[in-house]
């Protein structure tokens, strides 16, 4: 039922993002009910990643709760994908080229290679039990990194060593707002019910294994 | 009966004298990170010779240089003990606990002696002015501290993973990216660059702080 929700609500944000009001300094927006739900969608992903790995490692080992983190980790990180590449479209329209090393940009992409480093990691490990493991610990130093390079590194540049407005959200029109944190909510859910999906393509790939090595 | 932090310290000491012990015998590590740190400047100050770096450059240069020379050396404290088989016999006799504080004294003090060569040549031949002492000193040591403690749980990581050492760096280098980039700030306030270095410092040391908490809860499950 979730799923047939958050498919009509993302449907519903995309048609409020092309009739909504113009943003404070920007100079195309509906890009905007896209690119940033999707980033914020992609760090709640990490964050669930890393809960359910928490809870695979300090509560029961149960391996649903491990396919639960992968899949949560994958979709965050095809979400983080998408998000990258739509705001290299967003840069290019808003301030003239596609890569500025702006700290924001470099931020995101320093997370994704902490994913994509933690798939590596993953792929390189053969004990079921040692791979969940260093799982657990990777992701969560990956919610480490993302909180610091998302938003803490760029605190301690100059004010204008950003392309990123800061003050967008707070600047623009109330419609604005609501129209960015509905796109938020209805990514957010549409990605999650994706993540979902995917952990119980796992969970069932995890035991058929399991009756593969047992011969049943 | 002596207290609980008697013996986790001494514990901890023991594998610390162990670690240089084993690298003073050999000093391999100790050579290859040694050398490193002075090859890249002197590659750097050749390739560069006719620029003019600004201090910000000179910064996060210094920093990428220094990660670089600990990728060779660092991960070699726990690739050596599955290698020698040794990493049962100290799961046996000590707690991850004294383990991991153990490997990260040995590994910030491999750091701390090849870059009181390292630095300096970086200075001499990058042409760094260093206007504030204390904080290259500051910044140093907090960096230090990081990749030290850094490197003591991702080593302990990929020692187990295939490939060993070789994704030593694959794994370091994304999750140190914002770490080093603050360094590389700090540093280059201390070779006179026009930005706020208490700010870049609070970033260092929240840092250091966020992986003292990662390596104290996550090493037990690496290693056990």
């Amino acid at each position: 039922m979730l799923k047939f929700i958050a498919s009509a609500w993302v449907l519903v944000g995309l048609v409020i993002g092309f009739v909504m009001p113009r943003a404070q300094d920007l100079k195309t927006t509906p890009i905007a009910f896209f690119h940033v739900p999707l980033a914020i969608s992609m760090l709640l992903l990490f964050v669930l990643a890393a809960v359910w790995s928490i809870k695979w490692a300090f509560f029961g080992r149960d391996a649903r709760d491990d396919a639960r983190s992968l899949a949560f980790a994958e979709v965050g990180f095809v979400a983080g994908l998408i998000a990258m590449a739509t705001g290299m479209l967003f840069a290019r329209t808003n301030w003239g080229a596609y890569w500025s090393w702006d700290p924001q940009q470099v931020g995101v992409l320093g997370t994704l290679l902490t994913y994509a480093a933690l798939f590596a990691l993953r792929g390189a490990t053969d004990d079921e039990g040692t791979k969940r493991k260093l799982w657990t610990v990777y992701a969560v130093l990956g919610v480490l990194v993302a909180c610091f390079g998302s938003y803490v590194y760029r605190q301690i540049l100059p004010p204008n060593a950003s392309l990123h407005p800061n003050q967008t959200l707070t600047n623009s029109d109330a419609l604005f707002k609501f129209a960015l944190w509905f796109n938020v909510a209805g990514y957010a859910m549409l990605l999650i019910c994706a993540a979902n999906v995917r952990a119980r393509f796992e969970i069932i790939a995890n035991r058929l294994d399991e009756r593969v090595w047992r011969g049943t | 009966m002596k207290p609980n932090s008697q013996v986790f310290a001494k514990a901890a000491f023991a594998v610390f004298q162990k670690d240089l012990l084993a690298e003073w015998r050999s000093r391999a590590t100790l050579g290859a990170v040694a050398l490193f740190s002075l090859a890249a400047p002197i590659t750097l100050g050749f390739s560069l010779a006719q620029q003019k770096l600004t201090p910000e450059a000179q910064g996060a240069l210094l920093w990428s240089v220094l990660f670089f020379a600990a990728c060779i050396g660092l991960p070699r404290a726990f690739v050596k003990e599955e290698e020698s088989g040794t990493s049962a016999l100290l799961r046996l006799h000590f707690g991850s606990d004294a383990v991991f504080w153990g490997k990260a004294a040995g590994q910030m003090a491999l750091l701390m002696v090849t870059q009181l060569a390292a630095i300096p040549t970086f200075i001499l031949l990058l042409g760094a002015r260093v206007g504030n002492v204390p904080l290259l000193l500051a910044v140093t040591v907090g960096g230090d501290l990081g990749l030290a403690l850094s490197s003591t749980l991702i080593g302990a990581m990929a020692a187990q993973a295939r490939g060993r050492g070789a994704l030593f760096p694959a794994l370091a280098a994304p999750i140190l990216l914002p770490f080093l980039a603050t360094l590389g700030v700090a540093t280059g306030a201390a070779f006179g660059a026009r930005v706020d270095s208490t700010n870049a410092l609070m970033v260092v040391a929240a840092f250091d702080l966020a992986l003292v908490g990662a390596g104290v809860l996550g090493f037990e499950l690496v290693w056990k």
